[in-house]
């Protein structure tokens, strides 16, 4: 009569396999998608207008129905409001971002641009 | 005996793929709000199975607080205050209020509910100057006919009632945010959210942890590259606000001129500060106080710190036009920066 523990087949092996692929599967279904390049996620009013990949050239997203008229420009990663109607100009003034976790913000427009993706901060100040 | 070993080591793994299983479905609820209140944009996400109620009690308190509170809504009780001189308050007004004057007495009146009519000389006075117009330079004349105006001392403040000298004007914009923050933070725990973050762009509150149980990082701009921050805190149950110059400003002559007025001289506060950043546990003092900070400078700041901070619980950093970042010996261990990162000197000061 064999004792325990017996020794490991090779369809303990594969059960292993099967179960170490199923966990890889899993990682990748089930990680947050945070872990993407840079996306800018326009809303006005709270709700979403726009979503702008950030990587490439240079390209312009002007956002339609505001009462100030707006463009939203991106670059190689990075995100600004390049102009606006708006009376103040603050939103203009904000520059350009790349931090996951920031926003851009036009109050007149009630208009926010936020960053989202990997690496970033859970939210930024001022 | 054999296949009872296999099919035990079987069930095994199993069973450790379903606890894997498990433990990814264990994930709590999210929900996330986000609206404009205030004049500002505000986000609520929050973590838990009271989490989609809270986000609607939430949204629903603030929006209450800011028809109480807006001094450009006709028939709120601020709006009521300013035309009038007297007002009857609900007890949020009230608590609002009492707490705009006690950092206006802690500082010495470098924080001022009553500064509104010279903010509004400016254009700085809130969304009534999207519409109107721009920003603008106040003559002196101007400003001294308004600084008389400008005196917390002149507001009095009951359970229930408020009053203020003639021509005087209440604004609680430096404040409001931070009172929101608190009652946000308070609606979270009594729902037993234990996770939640509330952004309101210059204060966010963290209540609790993140659902992993690790702090919430908040980045502090970096006043000359406001594409980055300058230091990351990290941060459980706790509320930070930021005033810094470069929020709004505008230009005229060659001159830049920011928001953060000095309620002394009306015009805008030159401490040496570029921001401040406040921590502590109470959302009102933390938003009025970094305007006040702003206003102090780091030495005043440093010294209120020194006499109030422990008693108030409350820290600071301090960005100077010196390239000296100064944090209070709270931070030590919540702040995460790189010394000489953005041409900054940071520094730890202790009492």
């Amino acid at each position: 009569m064999k004792s325990y523990p017996a020794k490991p087949t090779w369809a303990d092996g594969l059960v292993a396999a099967v179960f170490a692929l199923i966990a890889l599967a899993l990682f990748f279904v089930l990680w947050p998608r945070q872990g993407q390049a840079l996306t800018a996620r326009v809303t006005v009013d709270g709700k979403e207008v726009a979503r702008l990949t950030l990587a490439g050239p240079s390209r312009e997203y002007t956002v339609p129905g505001l009462p100030y008229p707006l463009t939203v420009e991106t670059e190689n990663g990075a995100v600004r409001i390049k102009t606006s109607g708006c009376p103040t100009q603050d939103c203009v003034h904000q520059g350009w971002t790349s931090q996951a976790g920031a926003q851009l913000i036009c109050l007149p427009n009630r208009l926010v641009v936020s960053l989202e993706g990997s690496g970033g901060v859970d939210a930024v100040l001022g | 005996l054999e296949k009872e070993g296999v099919a035990m080591r079987k069930t095994g793994a199993l069973a450790l793929l379903l606890t894997l299983l498990c433990a990814c479905a264990a994930q709590p609820k999210a929900a996330q709000a986000e609206f404009f209140a205030m004049d500002a944009p505000m986000s609520l996400t929050a973590y838990g199975d009271a989490a989609e109620d809270v986000l609607l009690r939430a949204q629903r308190e603030v929006f209450q607080l800011e028809a109480l509170l807006s001094r450009t809504r006709p028939g709120s009780e601020i709006a009521t205050l300013n035309e009038t001189g007297a007002a009857s308050l609900a007890p949020e007004t009230a608590e609002t209020l009492a707490a705009a004057l006690r950092v206006a007495r802690l500082t010495g009146g470098a924080f001022d509910p009553t500064v509104a009519p010279v903010m509004d000389a400016w254009g700085f006075g809130g969304a009534s100057s999207f519409e109107e117009g721009t920003y603008r330079v106040p003559s002196q004349g101007e400003l001294d006919a308004l600084l008389p105006l400008v005196d917390y001392e002149a507001l009095t403040v009951t359970e229930d009632t408020a009053t203020v000298g003639e021509g005087m004007a209440v604004d609680l914009g430096g404040v409001a945010k931070g009172c929101a923050a608190d009652r946000v933070a308070a609606l979270c725990r009594e729902a037993g959210v234990t996770s939640a973050l509330f952004t309101t762009g210059s204060t966010v509150a963290a209540i609790g942890a993140k659902p992993d149980g690790t702090a919430w990082r908040v980045g502090v701009k970096d006043p000359q590259n406001t594409g980055e921050s300058c230091c990351i805190l990290s941060l459980t149950d706790a509320v930070t606000s930021t005033s810094g110059a470069y929020e709004r400003y505008f230009e005229a002559g060659g001159v830049t001129y920011h928001h953060i007025l000095d309620p002394q001289t009306g015009m805008p506060a030159h401490s040496g500060l570029l921001s401040v950043t406040v921590v502590s546990t109470d959302g009102a003092l933390t938003d009025a106080l970094s305007t006040a900070c702003f206003v102090l400078g780091r030495e005043g700041s440093l010294e209120l710190w020194r006499s109030r901070g422990e008693e108030l619980s409350f820290d600071l950093l301090l960005v100077g036009e010196d390239h000296t970042v100064t944090l209070t010996a709270g931070l030590e261990g919540k702040a995460d920066y790189t010394q000489g990162e953005g041409g900054y000197a940071y520094e730890i000061v202790s009492r």
